[in-house]
């Protein structure tokens, strides 16, 4: 028989019927910022606003152009997976879904005080016309009045609308309890006034013994690590758990071991690549770009924290799709990147 | 010599009478107000399927006459058949016009009713329904259990590349992994996948319990006998060009599902369980990425204070470029799968050649070879835009219409013996066929006047809105 899509269970409900009765929706917006910590209304804890474009990419392996990735170990899987395809051409033949596309992405959340949150997250493909040319080929052209273009949660209920702002479902979904991230935002504000200093205003240092002290200060672990300057940057070099799950994904560690590096400013406060490798193959590469003078910065309010936050992000990533290495690239490119935590909420 | 003159007579007579049979046969010119003429509906239709198309084909003084069925009838086709012709009048001359499985109910009748002087039959599965085997075989669940075990592989993606173990990193995403697990991956996903399944089931299930259906089978016992008997009067078959995968259709994509929504033929769908599975889908998978996006931000801000964070959190991005394949899968492509399950269609490579142009040069210098000329005026490539330097082969994925599809697409509603003309026209599919507005209601016409003209055997040549027509 039948089963309703989202079943609620029935903790789940008396949370919504316990958040209704808080009435936390006007309330919430006027109450915010409020620093008074004994009033009724959650206050709101950290605010995220985000507009940025993007797309992902996958191709196979490129000699030229991911000239990092191509070891030798890497030319001949491609050479294998060609020979098995009985490959006579360098044409990729793609799915559908894997076609990329260029994305407008807006995402706005504020997480409250009480552990509740709402969020409301807008994309939008951004040359329709030549979506369509390629959809064509999959029997499927597409009205983009159809697509959905936002989704909202808000009060326990997710929304999703059409372009034209047209609801096209409506759902209730169990409000996340995120108590225990409230713990984190306290963690992390905490350790940031224990520092004493601002990381943008810190000054850089090129006493590797200072690097390393500041690391430690803040809690890194040196027992699998070690701490270079080069170039002007710091190199800190980690060596992973190969069981860790975020690496057994790849199906490229054969159990060897991985360690990445990660290159930063010598005031620690940017972060300009990071890199994993196995058995000295190159599984990931980031490359992370700032705005001189941006306003892209996480604002710690009580204390006027302001840290750098990235204007474009490039990811590269060694993948396997049906046993050909292939490069899964995605270009994140903001317009908007801002996040406020209300200290005085916490 | 008797003998000889006996066989030679016997011979002789016998070519003479077959020759003045074929040859006697008058046109069989009638007018419209001397026939009645019969429309029947498809499975589980009724007589209102017909009803506005043949008050305005017909003439309505009481020979205009819709015949109805149960389609749960447990002598299937060949019994809806036999009792069907006993309600036809047996004092004037009979047209015999037929929907989907109606068509091949009224071949039928046409091979037991002497007075049938005419048969149309719209997109009728002469040839068999693919789609029936899909169903047999159940190799439409195909699409289904390959969805679910993609969901299952995300899952499990999802889960590792958000438990990004050590201190402080649980700190910052362990909420979140709980999030996703027990609100998102744990229920939703579950209940979307079932919602599918028994929603499919429903649908499917009225048809399985019928013999008319079965008997729509390309193999069936039924089909089998018809296909083998010639009936020898004029018949005509209107295939489909659109529509090809229609019960599919419902639970395609989410294009197909505002496309069904506006159109007539959403009643007698829940569109309330197809709008929770198709959107509902999406919705979960909407959750499913914002909290990607969190867990990727939390890692973010925190990294800038633990720099050693940053080295792991990339993972998050496949696992949530991979939700996001799948909302586009569910979006536009799982139609395309659907249809290539049930044999409506399939993927082919060609090669294809295409012009190749240096962007560089925006005009064309007739006696440069390096601009696209080649030195006079009248060279082949003067028509071709500046920049033109010549043709490469590319290798592209084609999406390919089978003829043999799983409804009523264009082989599979031919018969490919008797008298029969064939037409391949817009129109011809459960989305328009209620429409007056469409091509197929002239085709319809058109065809009433050609069943009752034509010769046995004859060409028909049709013009007007065909798309394709050939004839005999």
């Amino acid at each position: 028989m039948r089963k309703s899509f989202k079943p609620i269970p029935l903790a789940a409900t008396m949370l919504l019927l316990l958040l209704q009765s808080c009435s936390i929706d006007e309330e919430r917006l006027i109450n915010q910022t409020n620093s008074d910590n004994s009033s009724d209304f959650p206050q709101l804890l950290m605010h995220t606003e985000q507009e940025y474009n993007s797309v992902d990419i996958t191709e196979p392996v490129n000699e030229a152009k991911h000239g990092a990735f191509y070891s030798p170990q890497i030319a001949a899987a491609v050479a294998k997976a060609n020979k098995a395809a009985g490959a006579t051409t360098e044409y990729l033949t793609m799915q559908t879904e894997n076609i990329p596309i260029w994305k407008y992405n807006g995402h706005d959340q504020s997480i409250f005080s009480d552990g509740t949150t709402e969020y409301t997250m807008k994309f939008k493909i951004i040359d329709d016309e030549e979506y369509n040319a390629i959809l064509s080929i999959a029997g499927s052209v597409v009205d983009f009045d159809k697509i959905p273009s936002m989704a909202n949660y808000s009060d326990g209920i997710m929304t999703l609308y059409g372009p034209k702002n047209n609801i096209l479902f409506k759902a209730e979904c169990p409000q996340p309890d995120l108590t225990e991230f409230k713990d984190t935002l306290e963690y992390y504000v905490n350790l940031c006034e224990e520092l004493g200093e601002s990381p943008e205003t810190k000054s850089g240092t090129t006493d590797i013994a200072e690097v390393t002290q500041r690391l430690q200060k803040r809690g890194f672990d040196m027992s699998n690590a070690t701490v270079s300057l080069e170039n002007n940057c710091v190199i800190i070099q980690q060596t992973h758990n190969t069981n860790s799950p975020q690496f057994s994904s790849s199906q490229l560690t054969n159990n060897t071991p991985v360690f990445s590096r990660t290159v930063l400013s010598t005031d620690l406060s940017k972060v300009f690549k990071t890199y994993t490798f196995s058995g000295g193959q190159l599984l990931s590469l980031s490359t992370y770009k700032y705005m001189p003078d941006g306003d892209m910065y996480v604002n710690i309010t009580g204390n006027e924290t302001r840290i750098p936050l990235p204007s474009r992000i490039e990811t590269m990533q060694l993948v396997l799709q049906n046993g050909i290495p292939m490069v899964h690239t995605t270009i994140t490119s903001y317009t908007k990147n801002r996040i406020t935590i209300y200290n005085n909420n916490l | 010599m008797k003998t000889i003159r006996a066989i030679l007579t016997v011979f002789l007579f016998g070519i003479f009478t077959y020759n003045a049979y074929a040859y006697s046969l008058p046109p069989t010119t009638v007018q419209r107000e001397d026939v009645y003429f019969y429309w029947i509906h498809g499975l589980n239709d009724d007589y209102a399927f017909w009803k506005h198309m043949c008050n305005s084909l017909t003439p309505n003084n009481g020979s205009t006459i819709t015949l109805s069925y149960n389609s749960s009838h447990e002598g299937g086709a060949a019994g809806i058949a036999k009792d069907l012709n006993k309600k036809i009048r047996k004092d004037k001359k009979i047209v015999l016009i037929g929907h989907s499985a109606g068509g091949v109910i009224a071949r039928q009748i046409a091979d037991m009713n002497d007075n049938v002087i005419g048969v149309i039959t719209v997109g009728t599965p002469n040839q068999g329904a693919g789609i029936v085997s899909s169903v047999e075989s159940e190799s439409y669940m195909e699409v289904l259990n390959r969805l679910e075990d993609r969901i299952r592989t995300l899952e499990d993606e999802t889960l590792n590349a958000l438990a990004i173990s050590g201190f402080p990193f649980t700190t910052f995403v362990a909420p979140i992994i709980n999030v996703v697990y027990h609100f998102t991956l744990g229920n939703d996903i579950d209940d979307a996948i079932n919602n599918v399944y028994n929603e499919l089931d429903l649908y499917v299930s009225p048809f399985t319990d019928q013999q008319l259906f079965w008997d729509l089978a390309p193999d069936s016992h039924f089909i089998t006998e018809l296909n083998s008997t010639d009936i020898d009067i004029p018949q005509i078959c209107i295939g489909g060009e659109e529509d090809k995968w229609q019960l599919f259709r419902i639970i395609g994509t989410a294009i197909n599902l505002n496309t069904i929504k506006t159109s007539g033929i959403s009643q007698g769908y829940d569109m309330e369980i197809i709008d929770q599975y198709i959107y509902g889908a999406l919705n979960v998978i909407a959750e499913i990425i914002h909290y990607h996006n969190a867990a990727y931000d939390a890692l973010g801000w925190a990294g800038i204070i633990m720099p050693w964070l940053y080295a792991t959190r990339e993972v998050i991005i496949p696992s949530r470029k991979n939700w996001e394949s799948l909302a586009r899968y569910i979006n536009i492509g799982v139609h395309t799968d659907w249809a290539e399950e049930i044999g409506a269609c399939h993927y082919e490579q060609r090669t294809v050649r295409v012009p190749v142009y240096d962007p560089e040069i925006t005009q064309i210098d007739p006696y440069n070879p390096s601009s696209g000329g080649n030195g006079s005026d009248l060279n082949e490539f003067c028509d071709m835009p500046a920049g033109f330097i010549g043709y490469e082969d590319r290798i592209e994925t084609v999406f390919v219409y089978d003829p043999h599809d799983g409804v009523v697409g264009a082989n599979t509603a031919y018969i490919n013996n008797g008298n029969i003309a064939k037409y391949t026209v817009q129109g011809v599919n459960h989305l328009e066929m209620g429409a007056l507005d469409t091509p197929l209601k002239n085709i319809i016409d058109e065809a009433i006047d050609k069943v009752l003209n034509m010769k046995k055997r004859s060409t028909v040549v049709i013009s007007g809105e065909a798309v394709s027509m050939t004839g005999e």
